[in-house]
């Protein structure tokens, strides 16, 4: 009984220690950081001109576990390819597919930012696409069959918003930095945000179920184009006119520059950065413009 | 792969050889003494093409054969016992997660007990209460194993007292835990039998016995931002006035994530005679995850139930109340099949066994919900005026669970925000949403020697929105009303033919059609102890669509010898939800070749 005594108190000593150590009660949930950033202002560098035609952003949500992706998105960027580059493609790696599995099928695209987007669409089944961001009521997310019908139908759509982007990276330090002007042609009816996203291009193995496009079931080479990578501002971005301190108005123009420091692994590779307008209330996206990184 | 299954078997096989030559003093004692049993349950399917359902290469992915199998073993030798578990989906049959894909031994362990201890090394399963803070458990035909890896020990230091205590880490699927990929879940649990505790109520008829739990997990955090703003300060040069820069002032907000979280519940089963009462309180310390949208909510849950039974009359009444009990060993997952829980919440919706009834199955809300369940069986005797020669059995069950109240915080707040409490709420509130409701009806007689009879009535409201989308309104609420037949006649002694008559009819004008109207019959041979034969059919005849008014037929056939079993089916499944005590996964439809071999010694 003594023996018994003795086991039953350090049980009961343990189970004290471990009451009063194994919770962690938080009193000031939310920490606020911020970071003050100089940056000169270098000038226009981009293009200079501002698209007569209305663009459209395709967010294809993917993985390279995916066998039936690369078909939807091989016509993706061929489709591109017929409407003059009009169709911008942003491969959003996330969900079921995106996970890494067993070599080599190891990499593991995705982002933060994908996760979001993924979360708040909710596709059911991949490929899935989500095209301007537009509802059609039920749902923004469309089937590869759907796509060309509603790509069409947004091209033909009328927009007030130009864009025009340039960037470099420094490849001695990673550092992006990335010049955006918007400019509004009338005034705008609602409140517009924008998102500057950073995707790459990339080569790595990739499920595949079709042997009319290349290797089956197993593409090792496959090309991953425009992998979203990051945002610059956010999965949902910042208003325009509370980037620039104006308000948006007809002919205004609005620059913001970014100096964003960017994985190393993503430097040497093909780099893109993507940045599209959209109406705060109905999410569509009003424009949207594609630019290749240059380095230095 | 390989090399974590070489090295569990080692581990395994060590633990066995070690942990038996402590209980025991050499090998040849031990598989002398010792007993192995075990089980083994192994299907298969094919799938072939099926153009009405839309099945070809490219919706299976080429996989034309799915196999999910296990086989148990354990070895017992006096006070010490080992076992393990291989499980192999090669690949997994439709509608289980791919990431099961693989073979190898996900469980295994070796106890012993000396004296007033037993303790368990390797993988174990264990429940405190009725599982409102911790419940590792495995149900194979949901996917689902989240049994704990590390150390599990019962003591009982006196008659009647029963202390737990555990450390381990959860299973998720193949993935072995490395880097501090999830968390690490603790507990200590007592029980207290009053009755043997204390010589003065040994002898008393009303049993008490009380108990407390306490659990708590490590989760080694991850950085989470819940937004940024970036404003820009243009500075200009006051004598060009030419832009010279800008200042990017950028403010992000982080989200402090408390790394360990715990849990406590108190317990109390009163039993005298044929009455029974259970409750048990559950509270959860603040658990910000992407399961609630990262709230800092407290959980709370309570679980009641009251049952009298005696000859031919039994009754039930159940009732429990959630609130924000969702509880992870990792804040970040997510989806379907649920891993990583860490507790269980008790179902209390009746689990139907015929198929037209769960066609609208519930899966119980951890988020929050306040539910009621109860069951009246009354069998009216045999030989009597109502009952008949042999009697007849009338069994009502009720079952309703719906939304609990909650107010946003402040009006500049909206309910969920993350990095706040989330909402208001009052224990126990009930609010307006209307989740699920089921009202059945059964009774069963026996009209001869040869004719059994049963037949029943479900009526349905259930919130396809709540329960399959976490859409949490009203807008597709489905009114379903099911009758069923089920007649079993004697051939003779050992032959019986069964048939099952089914019809499920959904009001339109009342809400949401979904997919309509269905029919369904069965009809089964019996030849015991060794073969059935049946053959099935449920349609959709209702579907608004006409190419979704499909026939899912199935042909099956199987045959037992002692404890082996082996059965062919062919046929077509429908798609849905299929659950097993409030726990779901989803069921996409499929049409094939099943072969399904159980067998055990």
């Amino acid at each position: 009984m003594k023996k018994t005594n003795i086991i039953t108190g350090i049980f009961a000593v343990l189970t004290l220690i471990f009451v009063f150590s194994a919770c962690e009660k938080v009193d000031d949930p939310i920490r606020t950081e911020t970071t003050k950033t100089w940056i000169p202002w270098g000038g226009d560098t981009t293009s200079g001109v501002y698209s007569e035609d209305k663009k459209v952003l395709l967010q294809d949500f993917t993985g390279h576990t995916c066998v039936n992706c690369p078909e939807a998105a091989i016509w993706a960027h061929e489709y591109s390819n017929d409407v003059d580059h009009k169709l911008i493609i942003m491969s959003v790696h996330a969900g079921w597919f995106s996970g890494p599995s067993a070599p080599p099928l190891n990499d593991d695209f995705r982002c933060e930012i994908g996760n979001d987007l993924f979360t708040f669409f909710n596709p059911q089944s991949f490929p899935a696409g989500v095209i301007d961001m537009v509802d059609n009521g039920v749902s923004s997310v469309y089937s590869p069959s759907q796509w060309e019908g509603v790509i069409n139908q947004q091209l033909e759509k009328p927009f007030n918003t130009g864009i025009m982007v340039d960037a470099n990276v420094n490849t001695d330090n990673s550092k992006l930095s990335c010049a955006i002007k918007i400019k509004a042609f009338e005034d705008p009816i609602g409140k517009y945000k924008f998102v500057a996203c950073v995707v790459g291009d990339t080569i790595a193995a990739q499920s595949n179920s079709n042997e009319e496009i290349g290797p089956a079931p197993l593409w090792e080479d496959y090309p991953h184009h425009n992998v979203l990578i990051t945002s610059m501002n956010g999965t949902w971005g910042q208003f325009v006119e509370e980037a620039t301190g104006n308000l948006m108005v007809k002919d205004e123009e609005y620059p913001i520059n970014f100096l964003y420091d960017l994985d190393p692994n993503w430097v040497e590779r093909k780099l893109s950065i993507i940045v599209y307008v959209y109406d705060e209330e109905t999410k569509e996206v009003i424009q949207v413009e594609e630019c290749e990184v240059g380095k230095s | 792969m390989n090399k974590i299954i070489k090295i569990s078997l080692f581990t395994f096989i060590s633990l066995v050889i070690s942990a038996g030559a402590m209980a025991q003093s050499n090998l040849g004692e031990i598989i002398q003494g010792g007993e192995v049993h075990g089980n083994i349950q192994l299907d298969a399917q094919y799938y072939p093409d099926d153009s009405k359902l839309g099945i070809n290469d490219s919706t299976l992915n080429h996989k034309r054969l799915g196999m999910n199998g296990y086989a148990n073993f354990t070895y017992t030798n006096a006070n010490f016992t080992a076992g393990a578990r291989l499980e192999s989906y090669q690949q997994p049959m439709v509608g289980f997660d791919s990431r099961y894909n693989g073979t190898g031994v996900p469980f295994w362990f070796a106890s012993y007990q000396m004296s007033k201890l037993k303790v368990t090394a390797g993988h174990f399963y264990e429940q405190f209460g009725s599982g409102l803070i911790l419940r590792a458990y495995e149900e194979w035909n949901l996917g689902y194993d989240n049994n704990l890896y590390g150390f599990n020990a019962h003591f009982t230091p006196y008659k009647g007292i029963l202390i737990k205590g555990l450390v381990g880490t959860q299973r998720y699927f193949w993935e072995p835990y490395e880097n501090q990929n999830r968390g690490t879940v603790r507990g200590v649990d007592g029980d207290f039998a009053l009755n043997d505790i204390f010589e003065s109520l040994s002898t008393s008829k009303a049993r008490l016995t009380i108990g407390g739990s306490f659990v708590s997990k490590y989760e080694n955090v991850p950085e989470k931002s819940i937004g940024t703003e970036v404003v820009y300060d243009t500075i200009i040069d006051p004598t060009t006035g030419d832009t010279t820069g800008m200042n990017r002032i950028s403010t992000t907000q982080y989200l402090n994530l408390p790394y360990n979280v715990g849990a406590w519940a108190t317990r109390a089963n009163f039993d005298l005679g044929g009455f029974n009462m259970y409750a048990e309180y559950a509270y959860k310390d603040n658990d910000p995850s992407a399961m609630n949208d990262y709230i800092y909510r407290i959980g709370q849950a309570l679980y009641s139930t009251v049952s009298y039974s005696q000859k031919g009359f039994g009754f039930y009444l159940g009732a429990k109340w959630i609130d924000n009990m969702s509880y992870k060993s990792k804040l970040t997952e997510l989806g379907t099949p649920p891993m990583l829980d860490i507790n269980y919440l008790p179902a209390i919706t009746k689990e139907h066994g015929y198929s037209l009834c769960n066609i609208y199955p519930y899966a119980t809300q951890p988020l929050g919900e306040a539910g009621i369940q109860t069951q009246i069986v009354y069998t009216i005797p045999k030989k009597s005026a109502i009952g008949g020669k042999y009697g007849t059995t009338l069994t009502a069950n009720y079952s309703r669970a719906q939304s609990i109240e909650k107010e946003a915080l402040s009006s500049d707040i909206p309910i969920g925000s993350p990095g706040t409490d989330g909402y208001n709420t009052s224990f126990l509130s009930v609010g307006d949403l209307l989740y699920y409701q089921d009202f059945n009806f059964l009774i069963e007689r026996k009209i001869n020697r040869k004719l059994k009879l049963k037949g029943m009535y479900c009526n349905q409201i259930y919130n396809l929105h709540v329960v399959e989308d976490n859409i949490y309104d009203d807008k597709k609420m489905v009114y379903a009303q099911i009758g069923v037949i089920d007649a079993t006649y004697m051939l003779s002694r050992k032959k019986s033919l069964r048939l099952e008559l089914q019809g499920l009819w959904v009001d339109k004008n009342k809400g949401y059609k979904d997919d309509g109207n269905w029919v369904a019959a069965n009809l089964e041979f019996n030849a015991a102890p060794h073969w059935f034969v049946a053959v099935g059919d449920e349609y959709n005849y209702g579907n608004s669509v006409d190419a979704k008014q499909i026939h899912y037929y199935n042909v099956s056939f199987g045959y037992t010898d002692a404890t082996n079993r082996i059965s062919l089916r062919y046929g077509r499944t429908k798609e849905g939800l299929l659950c097993v005590g409030g726990v779901c996964r989803q069921v996409p439809q499929s049409t094939g070749l099943t072969l399904a071999i159980t067998s055990s010694f």
